[in-house]
């Protein structure tokens, strides 16, 4: 019923009522004052009638909602316990599901902070060879200047460093470079001073704009910052610009550096190591787009097949893979509430039916059908809210603590907070919980017998037995099923991912990244530094690679000497400098051939170590130790030009996985010091295998570097463990939420059978005294009920599974070594939910085998 | 809501007179209390603002439903009209007024055994 609308209507009325009486009267020969003098006497209180007018149509609805509430109070809290059972089992769903959601709100579903951002697409190039890849940076000019598709188009490098000078110790800052256009296509201004011009982007360094995370942490926020002048790499650079927080974009940024045209190495076509952005022109679909920019990357290269370019949204860019990760969440998390919410149900159930003396009671007194049926949603809605309110604390501060431990390395976690739409989504939730579970209390109501229930003070619910409730019971093992099942798979893909020989040893290894400016001088300073290190007490084995296990690395393009090579299609491998004793010191196996040795310098022959997988993919079935290969390094810095020369393979080393969970891929490795250009001086790991716990070296190997070279920065110094730890990190994040959701679930649906056939024994107490005092033994009792039980879970099995077997497939890319259908999964959560489930029927089961026929028949 | 003094006889009757009248014909607020006092004779004296009250609820329980118009004095009034579910809401409340009457008189009639 809605309030009372007519107000202006009522006044008008009154108005009239008065101008008509005061008419008469005049016409009857009054004065006219006098007259309306009169009419108002006569009238009474204008005021107080529109007053109570009014109230004739609002109070009947707030009466019976405050007389609703603290009906539903009083009766509420009359049985605290139960109050309080409800409300804690909402209060976990609403909170789990509103923290989850406030995890996806943040991080996938919340638009970028840019202009338009439904418009800025990530450019990447795919070929068959080489996968998919960014732009070299004529790849890049071709695009900017021939594409009809764009309004701008960036280039990116992410993620080099620079050496700070004189600032306290030195140490390293990570830049991201960037061409012209990045700021002014998203649309953000800098929060002081000014960007770089164009003419500028043709001159490294000089000038510098830095990130507000650097200016507040490495400057303390100076308000005086612009002309600052900071050493970066040797050379005094003028800060021009503090860009504001970029949270969602490389947010680990320092230095928002230039991408500089004009170096040699910049203009080699076919090293593509830039990142491409840009913003689709109105009007132009990501196909077209696609298209356009397909025919000038074949126009550049020569070529007409074999690669084409991928536009992604760049929010998907960010957040893909977590996706998968948090939508499983996320599906889980519903599971749950779903389990409770059928949890709900049943102890309403039980409730109600306790209460249908009372019901039957009011009925008769008068009171509506639809009055009180609202008393029960009222009496829900207050638990709801209760609930509600105790699970958003709970899901602020759950979400609070992910955000803080950054459980799971999600990216844009920095923002991540119980905003108002999780407020709202937290509200929505206990709302549709409150009206769903009052489908029990009602379903119950609507068969209710106002004669049998008063005279017996207590109704017929009748068998649970035959009841749709029974639906409840098999959607609710059916959930758990999936949840078990999921939580399995996942489960069983981190422990393969653990388990799975990485191809070296982690344990004992601690690595830290140097980093030097002046790249000839790491020719001496490098191998004195391995040298010196291995000869510390403690430390076993010490070398240098630019790669490091988990890691990821560089690519290099391969040419064979054994077989023609296609120049338009040149294969790509995973590649990396080492020192003479990496292998051994990261403890990966020698399949055939030898390891480097002292005479792989600069001076010894071209030399190469592939993995097996790269054996194997070029030379299958056949020896590969003295094929000769030419590996062209590809990334930032690299020039590709020059006689190629080739190398001699001398050994095959096992796979190195390149991430815990992710498949081993060809590699090769080539020595340090035969790197010509010097290039890979310019930084190394260093890798140190101890004979006790790493991380005690770790003040011996930094002074050990100071003593080499002083004011050498020593960056990212962790444990090989910690490496690990932390390429597993989403995998982690994943499984710890589902898996204690599935526990979660596992308790609530023992709960759950639980009480819901301890009800339905409750309900036939009558039933099985009559069948005992007729002679049925007490074990064909106990089995009557253990098979209704039983024959439930039994259906919830198998739904479930089914379920559970889509689900699986769905969180394919989440698997790891494990089919979607992994039996072990499968067995394990019937298994599990078996014995829950005979557990949970079993005492009810035994206290019906237990009933007494005189008291059973007597207790009507 | 507090009542300084009892409007009705007792409650409902009020409304018994209005849903009455206007069983006869559709009548706007001030003709409706012009004639439940002409009828009874000016014997009862309702205050005539309370009928506004009375009008909402029956209004609010669907007893009547009013119309704007023009009355016969040429004025832009509301005119309530007696809905079916009035009429026999109406006719209950009078059978069981009759009833309480009859009970009440045979009461107070001198005894006639």
């Amino acid at each position: 019923m809605s309030g009372f609308k007519g107000d202006r209507e009522l006044s008008e009325e009154i108005r009239a009522h008065l101008e008509e009486k005061v008419a008469e009267l005049v016409a009857n020969g009054m004065p006219r004052d006098e007259a309306t003098a009169a009419a108002r006497r006569e009238f009474g209180n204008v005021g107080l009638i529109e007053e109570d007018s009014r109230e004739v149509w609002r109070w009947m609805f707030v009466e019976t909602l405050i007389a609703d509430f603290r009906y539903g109070a009083r009766m509420l809290l009359r049985n605290p316990g139960f109050a309080i059972v409800v409300a804690l089992t909402l209060a976990l769903g609403i909170g789990v599901n509103t923290a989850i959601f406030s995890v996806v709100e943040s991080v996938l579903l919340r638009p970028l902070p840019y202009h338009n951002p439904d418009r800025l697409f990530a450019i990447w190039a795919n070929s068959k060879e080489e996968g998919r890849m960014g732009g070299s940076m004529p790849e890049f000019q071709d695009y900017k200047d021939q594409n009809r598709s764009f309004q701008q188009i960036v280039n990116l490098l992410p993620r080099f460093t620079y050496k700070l000078d004189g600032q306290g110790e030195p140490r390293l800052v990570i830049c991201t470079g960037m061409s012209f256009d990045f700021f002014p296509m998203l649309g953000v201004k800098p929060l002081v001073g000014r960007l770089y011009t164009p003419e500028e982007y043709h001159v490294d360094g000089v000038q510098v704009v830095i990130s507000h995370k650097f200016w507040r942490e490495q400057l303390g926020g100076d308000p005086n910052v612009i002309v600052r002048v900071l050493n970066f790499d040797g050379t005094a650079q003028t800060i021009i610009g503090v860009m504001p927080s970029m949270p969602d974009l490389f947010p680990d940024t320092d230095v928002w550096a230039k991408d500089v045209p004009d170096f040699r190495w910049m203009q080699v076509r076919n090293n593509r190591f830039l990142m491409l952005m840009g913003r689709l022109k109105d009007g132009v679909s990501p196909e077209q787009a696609e298209q356009d920019l397909t025919a000038i990357l074949h126009r550049g290269t020569g070529e007409s097949q074999g690669s084409s370019v991928t536009l992604v949204p760049l929010k998907d860019e960010l957040t893909g893979k977590v996706r998968s990760q948090l939508d499983i969440v996320m599906a889980a998390a519903g599971l749950v509430l779903l389990i409770m919410c059928a949890n709900i149900t049943y102890l309403l159930l039980a409730r109600t039916s306790k209460r249908q003396g009372e019901i039957a009671v009011r009925v008769s007194l008068g009171a509506g059908k639809g009055r009180i049926l609202r008393q029960f949603i009222t009496e829900n809605l207050l638990i709801a809210l209760v609930g509600g309110a105790v699970g958003l604390a709970l899901a602020s501060y759950s979400v609070d603590l992910i955000a803080r431990l950054n459980l799971g390395n999600l990216p844009r976690a920095e923002q991540m907070a119980v905003d108002p739409y999780a407020l709202l989504f937290a509200f929505v939730l206990s709302l549709a919980v409150s009206l769903l579970v009052a489908y029990a209390p009602a379903a119950i109501f609507s068969r209710l017998n106002l004669h049998s229930t008063l005279k017996t003070g207590r109704g017929e619910a009748g068998s649970f037995g035959k009841s749709r409730f029974r639906v409840l019971l098999v959607s609710e093992v059916a959930s758990a099923v999936v949840l078990l099942v999921v939580a399995g798979l996942l489960v069983r893909s981190f422990w393969e991912a653990e388990h799975l020989d990485p191809g070296f040893h982690p344990d004992h290894l601690l690595t830290a990244y140097l980093r030097t400016s002046d790249y000839p001088d790491g020719r001496q300073f490098f191998p004195e530094l391995v040298e010196r290190t291995r000869q510390l007490p403690g430390v076993q084995m010490a070398a240098v690679s630019n790669c490091l296990p988990a890691s990821g690395s560089a690519t290099a393009s391969l040419f064979f000497s054994d077989r023609a090579n296609d120049p338009y299609h040149v294969p790509e491998v995973a590649a990396c400098w080492v020192s003479a004793d990496f292998f051994r010191a990261i403890g990966t196996r020698l399949l055939a051939g030898r390891f480097f040795g002292d005479r792989d310098n600069g001076a010894g022959p071209p030399v190469v170590i592939i993995n097996q997988a790269m054996a194997q993919a070029y030379w299958p079935g056949k020896d590969p130790i003295g094929k000769q290969i030419a590996a062209d390094y590809v990334g930032a810095g690299r020039i590709i030009d020059g006689p190629r020369r080739f190398r001699q393979v001398v050994g095959v080393v096992q796979n190195i996985k390149p991430g815990l969970d992710l498949p081993a891929e060809p590699a090769l490795y080539t020595p340090y010091l035969q790197d010509e250009t010097d290039h890979v001086f310019a930084g190394l790991n260093l890798v140190v295998r101890t004979t006790c716990d790493p991380r005690w070296f770790s003040e011996t190997v930094r002074k050990q570097v100071h003593a080499v070279r002083p004011h050498q920065p020593v960056a990212r110094m962790r444990t090989m463990d910690d490496v690990l730890f932390e390429t597993l990190a989403p995998r982690r994040f994943s499984l710890l939420l589902v898996g204690s959701f599935a526990a979660l679930a596992l308790l609530l649906t023992a709960i759950g059978i639980f009480g819901m056939i301890a009800y339905s024994v409750a309900q036939r107490t009558r039933e099985f005294g009559l069948r005992i005092a007729l002679g049925a033994e007490p074990g064909e009792v106990l089995g009557l009920v253990m098979k209704d039980g039983m024959l439930l879970t039994a259906a919830g099995l198998v739904s479930g599974s089914l379920i559970a077997v889509v689900f699986g497939r769905a969180m394919s890319s989440l698997l790891f070594e494990v089919t979607a259908t992994d039996p072990l999964a499968f067995t394990g959560a019937v298994v599990m939910l078996l014995a829950v489930a005979a557990c949970a029927c079993f005492f009810p089961a035994w206290r019906a085998m237990k009933v007494e026929p005189v008291v059973a028949l007597r207790s009507e | 809501m507090k009542q300084a003094e009892p409007r009705d006889l007792f409650p409902g009757a009020l409304e018994m007179m209005i849903l009455r009248t206007l069983k006869r014909q559709p009548l706007h607020g001030y003709a409706l209390v012009q004639h439940i006092k002409r009828t009874s004779n000016d014997l009862l004296q309702i205050e005539e603002g309370s009928l506004y009250p009375a009008l909402q609820r029956l209004l609010k329980d669907d007893l009547v439903k009013a119309e704007w118009g023009i009355s016969a004095t040429n004025r832009r009034v509301r005119t309530y009209k007696l809905t079916p579910a009035g009429a026999k809401h109406l006719e209950r409340q009078v059978s069981s007024f009759e009833r309480m009457l009859e009970g009440i008189s045979r009461v107070l009639r001198p005894s006639e055994s």
